[in-house]
């Protein structure tokens, strides 16, 4: 395996379609509960929590470029192993497609628990489970291309749901924030590492650099990216803190998914019907892109033909979809990968970083 | 191998008569002038009669002897002749409407082009209808089709280029484009994409079409066909590359992208909000006719929950009557469309608006009076076919049309769920086809905010100074925008 | 495509999941529980439900369960259609049954995600069974929709505070503050609001007049177009009266009625000492009646109206209060808002009840009228 990927034009993508892959992929089943976990931490000020996560969220994507950039156009799977040699290369890289296998495995149970607690308890796993794998094979079949298209087209599709949130702001109760800063400073960031549980995605930054078009460019949209993945957390937080009573909060697992209950039209009655459903968009390009990972990263560590590999992996992550059907089980698996992810993608990065700048430094020790 | 001109005159009309199999359409004029004979034949509702006795006969009676090629050429006043020494091209020729002329002892035929082909006049358009606008359409003739695009598009600028494609009957097909601003990446797939064709015959543009199309397993429509020469000639206009196939009334345009299959030019006629208003108006309609039913068939036979309490009453009570579950009473009512869709269109146009009427009122009324199925739905089932027909583009309705029945089903086997995965489905699938190479799903992916101007909203003419990036035109502006600006009024403010 | 196409048939077949035709459910409306003598819960559901050549769409049955599911499978035994909640609007709760804490009750609302969170609460002096079996005399499907719409009515009129499922569940959850809900009663065989109920958290304890309604709304809630009528000492406005009425002094009481009336307020309690609290509201409105020939043109005449109309709702509020506090409940958040300003000596659930009895609140409250009407 080279460090670096050759550049073919035609498999490349403009430099703001990063704003959409790393916004898609940040956004997904975490979106639905993040109000009450990050409550259960950090109480009402939980918000402050999001705000500092959100500026951490900023250092990393910084870190990642400035590692990126370091190389001419090389992904993690290649900088791993310029810096740790073939074999610890291959084994953090193996690492890596294991932990965005739990991501993407999270990410599927978890919309399935929606489905069923919201709208059709009789909903058969397997059944969901296929729906969402044929839309991920479906979409990944079409290649690079096809997959970033998938995050684009389903980020429109699905980003008119913010307005909606209007109708709960008007039951806000703005006394709950206050007096501000309740929380003892661990306690935020204790709420600060669960704002990342739910932002994990952002890693697609180090798998897709390669494909971009107008490197210099990149710095722009994919903080904007974060950016906005931050402003949605706050703004769902936000209006939960102020929408339910904290106790409340505390008990109702998809905060989110709630204040659509309280949505009507007069030709619907009950929006959240349709709001859960719809979120069935807002979790492909989810889907979709970690599916591209995986199957990318095995042809970089092994030259896995893809074909064979994405159907492998669909039939993979069906059996294990369909298997451990408590919530229970869910849950741990949840806190499972968020510790993990936490690691990976929040603090991994900063380590390489240093790698990185010392391999620099010791190569201009040799050249002088 | 092909026979050589025989130089004996029995030879030559035997040899004629057994290429043409013993026709007996073939007449051969044999004229004998002191030893030396001259005979012409040709086929005799091919070619133009009069022209034909006045001349070529009145000129080979009256000239004087010896007979000679040269000499013939010189006298008769015809443009278009050649001389051809093997048979089956004259033959081939003569098929085409050629009169050939045969001098003894010469080594070459003269062949004088005088085809007299029967075909009808420019007529107003069927099946694209404008309200407001040019109303002529294509013919089957190519070279009335080129006559028409000539004069609109009349510039020097404007190839046609010229293909035959067919290897037992040939087509004559030309390709249409602007040399200084068509992609020469998009002439350059459709012409290889016609000539790399291996085929028998190709029957019509639409055949064509279909074989050069990018997937073939889609129902979406890939290239436009139109039969209006305004809307090929502002396709072309605009950088579009155009195919014609002689012997059809229709064109082919590409590459497009999905919104441009719900453009009309009469959008172009019309004051920039109207046409933007109606624009809209279709993209509106096509979501609702793909969404409406489903949506019933879901709510009535999963979501009770989502059915507003002003209409629970009125929807229960028209339901309770039926027999059916809602997802038969759906699709029974969207077949019954289809059938008088279908019925309409194949009888004659007087009888048809009586089938639309016994089939709308008659039989609706009468399947609500029985119990058959809910008013509600006659409404929705109503609406949603009307709104398919408001594409310009009739394949588009169809497939509109189409996709609605497996999204009937889905929504009858997991209500909402399985609306929401037939529509993810489909965007994929949307996301996955090309039009000659091209995205089609162009201005929104690849995203292009400035194409948004010409394809989804249509912004006035004073505001829209660049072309389309999708089309990747040679010349991206289409006037200089500072000079738009300006105003020459009396009172300027 | 071949394979595909089966593959298709097949999830046809194997992933069905059950279906509920409209016209095979009995939906339920409306929901009223009460206590029975035997200590047992008396559910009464009003449902729609859809029959071939009935003309009738509702329905009432009673049955009798120890717990709110209970009584769905008590009542199912009553009729052909498989009955449902996800189109219930209203819930009305016995007195005697919402005595005992309504909380208990209310977790299938909560926990079901098939019900609304928009649905309306109330109570009911009466049994709910003969609330919901009354007459109804107007053009509505079933007497649950016309209390429904009833109470929709009078929210938007703010007669009565917000009764949704979400408001109810707010306040209860919010310490330092209590729900109330809008409680009913028959007039003539036909359901009527009587005034709103008071909750400590869950437990219903008392039922205030309309008098008082308004009163607790103005300290709850900010009014937008709500509309009162005030009462003034007889002879507050002698002065202003006009000349040719003078030889009569007024002999009707003096009547103020306001519309439009547009209020905000601010609470501000004291640091550390959540029992002493002032309150501040400002009022603006329109003079829609005033039963004295008042000489509306003479601005002292306007000024001392607005003084006096001020009075007059201060010392309503302070009874008010009085009620509230007589029945140690708190729907207006005093402890709320306490705790939002203090971090220290907070308000908890358990604390704040025993501390209402010697809650003191400042009134201090400025009145200004916008425009008279159409008439001098």
């Amino acid at each position: 395996m080279k460090t670096n990927i050759p550049f073919h034009p035609d498999r490349t993508v403009q430099a703001f379609y990063l704003f959409f892959i790393i916004h898609t992929s940040q956004i997904g089943a975490g979106l639905m509960g993040v109000p009450r976990i990050l409550v259960l931490e950090a109480g009402v000020d939980a918000w402050i929590s999001v705000l500092v996560a959100g500026l951490y969220l900023h250092l990393i994507v910084f870190i990642m470029l400035q590692i990126l950039k370091s190389y001419e156009n090389a992904d993690i799977l290649g900088i791993q192993q310029d810096l740790f040699g073939v074999w610890i290369g291959k084994a953090l890289g193996i690492i890596y497609v294991l932990y965005i296998y739990m991501l993407l495995l999270t990410v599927i149970k978890n919309y399935i628990e929606v489905v069923q607690v919201f709208i059709f308890p009789e909903m058969p796993i397997w059944l969901m489970s296929l729906f969402l794998l044929s839309l991920m094979v479906y979409s990944i079949l079409g290649g690079f291309r096809v997959v970033v298209g998938t995050s684009v087209v389903f980020f429109f599709l699905t980003i008119w749901l913010v307005f909606t949130i209007y109708k709960p702001i008007t039951y806000m109760d703005w006394e709950h924030f206050f007096p501000v800063l309740q929380t003892p400073v661990p306690d935020l960031l204790k709420g600060v590492q669960q704002v990342t549980f739910s932002v994990l995605g952002l890693e697609i930054l180090f798998f897709v650099y390669p494909f971009i078009q107008d490197k210099k460019r990149a710095a722009l949209p994919a903080h904007a990216g974060v950016l906005f993945t931050t402003f949605l957390i706050l703004l769902v937080t936000v209006v939960s803190i102020g929408y339910f009573s904290p106790d409340q909060l505390k008990s109702t697992v998809w905060a989110t998914l709630s204040l659509f209950k309280i949505i009507s039209f007069s030709i619907l009655e009950r929006f959240d019907f349709i709001a859960v459903a719809l979120w069935m968009m807002v979790i492909i390009p989810n889907i979709v892109l970690f599916g591209w990972m995986i199957i990318h990263s095995l042809n970089r560590l092994f030259n896995a033909p893809k074909k064979p590999s994405l159907y492998g992996l669909a039939f993979l992550l069906f059996i294990t979809s369909i298997t451990a059907e408590k919530r229970v089980a869910l849950n741990e698996l949840t806190d499972w990968t968020g510790q993990i992810g936490f690691w990976i993608v929040f603090v991994y990065p900063l380590l390489i970083y240093v790698l990185v700048l010392l391999k620099k430094s010791m190569k201009k020790r040799h050249a002088s | 191998m092909s026979l050589l001109l025989p130089m004996k005159r029995e030879q030559f009309l035997s040899s004629s008569k057994d290429l043409l199999n013993q026709s007996p359409d073939l007449v051969q004029k044999v004229f004998n002038h002191e030893g030396q004979s001259i005979i012409v034949q040709f086929i005799h509702y091919q070619v133009n009669k009069e022209q034909l006795e006045d001349e070529i006969l009145e000129i080979i009676t009256r000239s004087t002897h010896p007979w000679s090629n040269e000499g013939l050429m010189n006298k008769i006043p015809l443009a278009s002749t050649k001389q051809e020494n093997k048979m089956d091209a004259i033959i081939e020729q003569m098929i085409h409407g050629s009169v050939c002329i045969y001098i003894e002892s010469e080594k070459e035929a003269t062949l004088f082009a005088l085809p007299n082909q029967e075909h009808r006049a420019l007529n107003r358009a069927e099946t694209e209808s404008l309200v407001f606008g040019p109303q002529v359409s294509f013919t089957e003739s190519l070279m009335t089709n080129l006559n028409v695009i000539r004069w609109r598009l009349d510039t020097s600028d404007l190839v046609t280029e010229k293909l035959i494609v067919g290897e037992r009957i040939q087509s004559e097909i030309r390709i249409v484009y602007l040399k200084s601003l068509a992609n020469t990446e998009n002439v350059n797939t459709m012409r290889q994409r016609i000539q790399d064709l291996n085929i028998s015959e190709v029957e019509d543009t639409s055949v064509l079409g279909q074989l050069i199309e990018d997937s073939s397993s889609t129902v979406f429509p890939q290239l436009i066909f139109t039969e209006l020469p305004d809307r090929f000639c502002n396709a072309i206009s605009k950088g579009r590359v155009g195919v014609m196939v002689d012997k059809s009334p229709t064109m082919l345009l590409g590459p497009m992208n999905l919104f441009s299959f719900f453009e009309s030019t009469e959008d172009l006629y019309m004051r920039w909000n109207m046409g933007s208003f109606i624009r809209l108006l279709r993209f509106v309609s096509m979501a609702l006719s793909i969404i409406l039913t489903p949506m019933y068939v879901a709510a009535l036979t999963f979501h009770y929950e989502i059915i507003p309490s002003t209409l629970l009453v009125s929807l229960g009570q028209s339901r309770s009557t039926v027999p059916f579950p809602p997802v038969l009473e759906a699709l029974l009512l969207e077949i019954l469309i289809e059938l008088l869709r279908e019925a309409g269109a194949r009888l004659p146009t007087k009888v048809g608006q009586t089938m639309g009427i016994v089939g709308g009122i008659v039989l609706g009324q009468a399947a609500v009076e029985a119990g058959f199925t809910s008013n509600i739905l006659i409404i929705i089932i109503a609406l949603s076919a009307l709104a398919s027909f408001t594409a310009p583009s009739y394949l588009m309705g169809t497939a509109i049309r189409i996709i609605r029945f497996p999204m009937i089903l889905l929504a009858g086997a997991w209500g909402i769920i399985g609306i929401v995965f037939a529509l993810s489905f489909l965007v994929i699938h949307l996301l996955k086809q090309k039009s000659l190479g091209r995205p089609y799903l162009a201005p929104i992916y690849p995203f292009e905010w400035s194409d948004f101007n010409e394809s989804i909203f249509r912004v006035p003419f004073q505001k829209n100074a660049k072309r389309s990036k999708a089309l990747m035109t040679k010349d991206n502006s289409r006037y200089s925008e500072s000079k738009a600006r300006e105003r020459n009024d009396v009172d300027r403010l | 495509m071949k394979w595909s196409s089966l593959l298709v048939v097949l999830f046809l077949l194997a992933g069905c999941i059950p279906k509920s035709y409209i016209e095979t459910l009995g939906i339920i409306s409306a929901v009223g529980y009460d206590l029975t003598e035997d200590e047992r819960i008396r559910g009464t559901l009003v449902m729609y439900q859809f029959d071939a050549g009935e003309t009738s769409t509702s329905q009432v049955v009673t049955g009798e369960a120890d717990t709110s599911k209970g009584i769905r499978f008590a009542t199912s035994r009553l009729t052909s259609h498989q009955l449902v909640s996800g189109q219930v609007r209203l819930e009305i709760f016995e007195n005697e049954l919402a005595k005992r804490g309504m909380m208990k009750y209310m977790d299938t609302l909560q926990r079901d995600a098939a019900i609304s969170d928009m649905g309306y609460l109330a109570t009911s002096e009466v049994p709910s069974e003969e609330l919901l079996k009354s007459g109804n005399d107007e053009d509505r499907p079933n007497t649950g929709n016309y209390i429904q719409e009833l109470i929709k009515k009078s929210i938007k009129e703010e007669a009565i505070p917000n009764a949704v499922l979400t408001s109810f569940l707010h306040d209860y959850y919010d310490t330092g503050k209590d729900p109330i809900l809008p409680s009913l009663t028959l007039e003539d065989d036909k359901a009527v609001i009587n005034g709103i109920s008071l909750f400590q958290d869950d437990r219903y304890v008392h039922t205030t007049s309309h008098e008082h309604t308004f009163y607790i709304m103005l300290m709850k809630q900010e009014f937008d177009h709500g509309q009162f009528q005030v009462q003034l000492p007889k002879d507050a406005l002698e002065k202003y009266h006009k000349k040719e009425s003078i030889d009569q002094p007024g002999e009707n009481a003096l009547h103020v009625s306001i519309h439009e009336l547009n209020s905000e307020h601010a609470i501000t309690p004291s640091k550390g000492d959540p029992t002493k609290q002032s309150f501040k509201l400002k009022m603006e409105g329109r003079l829609l009646e005033i039963t004295q020939d008042i000489d509306l043109k003479n601005e002292e005449a306007v000024e001392t109206l607005e003084k006096e109309i001020a009075k007059q709702i201060k010392e309503h509020l302070q009874e008010t209060l009085q009620v509230l506090i007589d029945n140690k409940v708190d729907p207006v958040g005093f402890g709320a808002k306490y705790n939002t300003q203090n971090r220290t000596n907070r308000v908890t659930k358990e604390n704040w009840r025993e501390q209402i009895p010697s809650l003191q609140v400042d009134f201090d409250v400025s009145f200004k009228l916008l425009r008279y009407g159409i008439s001098e």
